[in-house]
């Protein structure tokens, strides 16, 4: 590329918007024409195009984005393993909090009939892997699951909180153990979350769902979040 | 402020990869990718957060902060060329081949000579995925100031890579 070539700052940001997909459109066609007939323009194009694929292309790999099992459990459970040692709320409280804010909120169905096959599947991750921030455990037919968090209920039934993926859909959900339906595990709420751009990228699909689970979590729960420590004894303990 | 409410620390248990990331953009090795995100969690623990705050947000705010006052504590720009010797020691990453580090030694030298407000408005909008108006919120600029910051970054950035590779 020709480095003395001069950029007026308005085409230098137009440029960059372009890149980054914020150009609007109109402004973003009237770019591509001038493009294609400014030779100077498209260098200086393709030559910021080239360095913002290096950059991206240097940060993606999946174990950038490993996060230790302290720090997550730091979060997932303060009072249990605080990583800064002095703040030792309840996790009631915030759940309680919540379920107040969801009082006048729709309630997401929850996924009532589902197949058995699935629950069996399902199950066979709750039972076995432990919770975690990032990462899946795979399913058969390219579906994955994400154990978030354990807890007991007020029933003394153990608990946990999963996201499940499936193709491009994603939904997040609380399981207990009952020892009853195939696998042992029964899906007690869920609710559909979507996934926008990259796939540690998770929201609600819509603003109230995620209260659903906060709801029943509130109305179900016993005590704290599990440990990392307590959860994997429960779980050596087949989750008794 | 109040403690993180359910919901808010559900978002923040599932951003915390993408989170690990940018300190990873930020930092430059995995040691020090997890000491700032630990910082980061820590004092998102201790302080909380308001009500209404998005918890996603405001940890990158969080995030971005504490690594602004390790730079200055730690003067990073004299010692910068921690990136080739220490990533190195630090994270023997199987999967990456001699090329792949040399590159992303490379890459991350050409951030490092990038002023600092460049360099965290192109990390969370090229490397984070954040809007223009999520990155305005989290470094609570205008968004036209990021986008003339985006925009520098990216002049500068294409030259440091050239003028390197030659």
């Amino acid at each position: 590329m020709n480095k003395s070539h001069d950029i007026s700052d308005r085409d230098l940001e137009a440029l960059s918007q372009f890149i980054d997909g914020e150009l609007p459109e109109s402004e973003a066609k009237a770019l591509r024409q001038r493009l294609l007939a400014e030779p100077g323009l498209r260098a200086y194009f393709e030559s910021m195009e080239a360095a913002n694929n290096r950059v991206r292309a240097a940060f993606s790999g999946a174990e950038l984005e490993a996060v230790p099992d302290h720090i997550a459990a730091a979060l997932a459970a303060p009072g249990a393993a605080s990583a800064a040692g002095g703040n030792r709320f309840s996790w009631h409280h915030g759940a309680v909090a919540a379920s107040v804010l969801a009082a006048a909120v729709l309630l997401v169905s929850p996924q009532w009939g589902a197949d058995p096959l699935d629950e069996a599947t399902l199950a066979s991750v709750l039972d076995s892997a432990p919770s975690r921030a990032s990462g899946w455990e795979a399913l058969p037919g390219g579906d994955a699951v994400r154990p978030l968090l354990s807890f007991r209920s007020v029933e003394g039934a153990y608990c946990r909180e999963y996201l499940l993926r499936s193709g491009d859909s994603a939904q997040r959900g609380v399981a207990c153990r009952d020892g009853q339906s195939a696998g042992g595990w029964t899906v007690q709420v869920t609710v559909a979350q979507s996934l926008p751009g990259g796939v540690s990228d998770y929201r609600p699909a819509n603003s109230y769902d995620v209260d659903a689970i906060a709801d029943y979590v509130a109305e179900h729960a016993a005590g704290d979040v599990l440990s990392l420590e307590e959860e994997a004894a429960a779980m050596s303990r087949g989750w008794q | 402020m109040r403690a993180l409410s359910y919901s808010q620390r559900q978002d923040l248990l599932s951003e915390l990869g993408s989170l690990r990331k940018f300190c990873y953009s930020l930092t430059g090795n995995a040691a020090d990718a997890d000491d700032l995100l630990q910082v980061t969690v820590e004092r998102i623990l201790e302080k909380g957060m308001p009500e209404d705050a998005s918890a996603i947000k405001w940890a990158y705010r969080v995030c971005k902060n504490a690594w602004i006052d390790e730079v200055r504590s730690r003067e990073v720009r004299q010692r910068y060329p921690q990136v080739a010797d220490e990533a190195n020691d630090h994270e023997p990453s199987a999967e990456r081949t001699a090329g792949g580090e040399r590159e992303i030694d490379a890459v991350s030298r050409a951030l490092q000579g990038l002023p600092e407000d460049q360099r965290l408005a192109l990390l969370l909008v090229a490397v984070d995925g954040k809007t223009y108006a999520e990155a305005a919120e989290i470094l609570e600029v205008p968004v036209g100031t990021i986008m003339s910051r985006i925009a520098r970054a990216r002049k500068n950035l294409a030259q440091a890579l050239e003028g390197r590779d030659d």
